[in-house]
């Protein structure tokens, strides 16, 4: 594989967060950590018309998301230790557990909000794709949990032939800041947020 | 808020670390506006431990930060390619050599006034360099509220307005004759005021560009009204500062130079703690 990446369809995801919780409990994470989230994104309006009736533009949709392994990463490039790294055999963004001081710079400086740091363990850690799955042949365990079907991953390339797609939905970022390697389907409703405010409404839980 | 308080420790090391710097770049001004006896160099050597205890206590504070210290070596693998590792290798420099210039004025081999000014130039040179090195760590792309010359502008402004109190109250219990200090109250009168407008401004141009950001994420408008509270108390505080500092004469010289210090601390650390509670990311 020269560059891993995820696949994600919004238009099936029903936000059950079924793959945070499946990834949660593979590595045994601790309460705040979550490699992988869901976004609730709820937007629009209510407006009253002249006959007294209520029409409404209101839309929400949910977006999962881990680490993106991007081909820029910002992540990358702000930590002081050369921890967090690329792995060239595949393309993943990876921690090395024995450099990394814990700073937090690579928490501030991705825009996915991907890595995290787990005092508890003394690093900061993140999706690093399952790469010990992928090397035995399987997915990785978010991807293989999703009832909805609505997550594969694999090699980037391979995702962008196999499905159409765009790698941002709002209120995801410019993704030519670091070109995360993934493809997203977007709902209906995604492609509505980006003429409507839309928000993140479960900001303490991502 | 929660991003201010989270960053404590970064609050912490950052006021202690730049008041630390400050009153080094303002020991070599004392030295150069005035002409210290040998008993007051003496006692003014012995006093200087105030002076590096404040960088000292902000390293310390760093290392609070950080989940696993043990690997803070590694930072050498990174040295002039990241900010990070930039700011502890300058930081780091600076406070070796403050400590060696502290050892070296109470052993009493700083002999001779162009060796003392020489000595404390190079120590004042390297805190500047260090609290520069400091706010360019925060030059941060996918971080625009702190990706502005504010961050760097800020921190300086902290430096001259704690650093120039902080000297000054320390001169001062050397220096009881206050006619004889005029030059020195004087120029650090003018650092302080100096320092005051600097971190004002910086800080409201801060918080002016988090409460004007946009996030799908962080409700900004309510950020914004959570850090005004420390907003205000920094500006009170760097204001009652500049009030101790202009009131410190007189028999209780000393005592309102010492508040100035302390208020001037308290100034600094909550403008620090609104800068980290500013913290809005292009994305989520």
């Amino acid at each position: 594989m020269a560059q891993f990446g995820f696949y994600y369809d919004n238009t099936r995801c029903t936000g059950c967060k079924t793959c945070v919780m499946a990834c949660k409990d593979y590595y045994d994470s601790s309460i705040p950590v979550a490699y992988r989230k869901v976004f609730d994104v709820e937007g629009g309006t209510w407006k009253e018309e002249e006959n007294g009736a209520y029409s409404t533009d209101a839309f929400m949709y949910h977006i999962s998301l881990a680490c993106n392994h991007c081909d820029d990463p910002a992540c990358v490039k702000m930590c002081p230790t050369t921890a967090m790294h690329k792995d060239a055999a595949d393309g993943i963004v990876k921690v090395d557990v024995n450099k990394c001081i814990g700073c937090g710079y690579c928490v501030m400086a991705c825009p996915y909000d991907a890595p995290k740091v787990d005092r508890e363990r003394g690093h900061a850690v993140k999706c690093e794709a399952c790469w010990e799955r992928l090397e035995a042949g399987e997915l990785p365990v978010c991807v293989s949990s999703c009832p909805l079907r609505a997550l594969d991953a694999g090699d980037i390339d391979e995702l962008k032939q196999k499905y159409q797609g765009t790698q941002q939905i709002h209120p995801m970022p410019d993704a030519s800041i670091t070109e995360p390697n993934i493809v997203i389907k977007p709902s209906a409703a995604a492609e509505l947020a980006y003429a409507n405010t839309a928000t993140v409404t479960n900001p303490k839980e991502v | 808020m929660e991003s201010a308080m989270s960053d404590m420790a970064l609050a912490l090391f950052t006021t202690f670390s730049a008041i630390g710097a400050g009153a080094f770049l303002m020991l070599f001004v004392a030295f150069l506006v005035h002409d210290f006896s040998d008993d007051q160099l003496k006692k003014l050597d012995k006093y200087t431990v105030v002076l590096v205890l404040f960088p000292v206590v902000g390293l310390i504070c760093s290392f609070m930060h950080l989940a696993n210290a043990a690997n803070a070596m590694n930072v050498i693998n990174t040295i002039g390619t990241t900010p990070l590792a930039n700011e502890i290798l300058v930081f780091g420099i600076f406070l070796a050599v403050a400590v060696i210039y502290w050892v070296l004025a109470i052993a009493g081999m700083l002999k001779g006034r162009t060796a003392r000014l020489a000595c404390s130039a190079i120590v004042a040179a390297l805190g500047v360099l260090a609290v520069v090195f400091m706010g360019l760590a925060y030059a941060i792309p996918t971080i625009p509220t702190w990706d502005s010359p504010w961050t760097t502008l800020q921190l300086l402004g902290a430096m001259l307005l704690g650093g120039s109190a902080l000297t000054w109250w320390v001169c001062s219990l050397v220096e009881k004759d206050e006619g004889a200090a005029q030059k020195m109250a004087s120029v650090s009168r003018l650092v302080l005021i100096v320092g005051a407008a600097v971190l004002l401004i910086a800080t409201v141009a801060l918080f002016a560009t988090g409460a004007s950001a946009t996030s799908g994420i962080v409700n900004v408008a309510q950020n914004a009204s959570e850090l005004t509270p420390m907003l205000v108390a920094s500006i009170a505080f760097t204001v009652i500062a500049v009030v101790c500092g202009f009131l410190g004469k007189g028999d209780k010289r000393t005592a309102w130079l010492c508040g100035a210090v302390v208020i001037a601390w308290f100034a600094v650390f909550f403008a620090r703690l609104c800068f980290y509670g500013m913290q809005i990311t292009i994305g989520l």
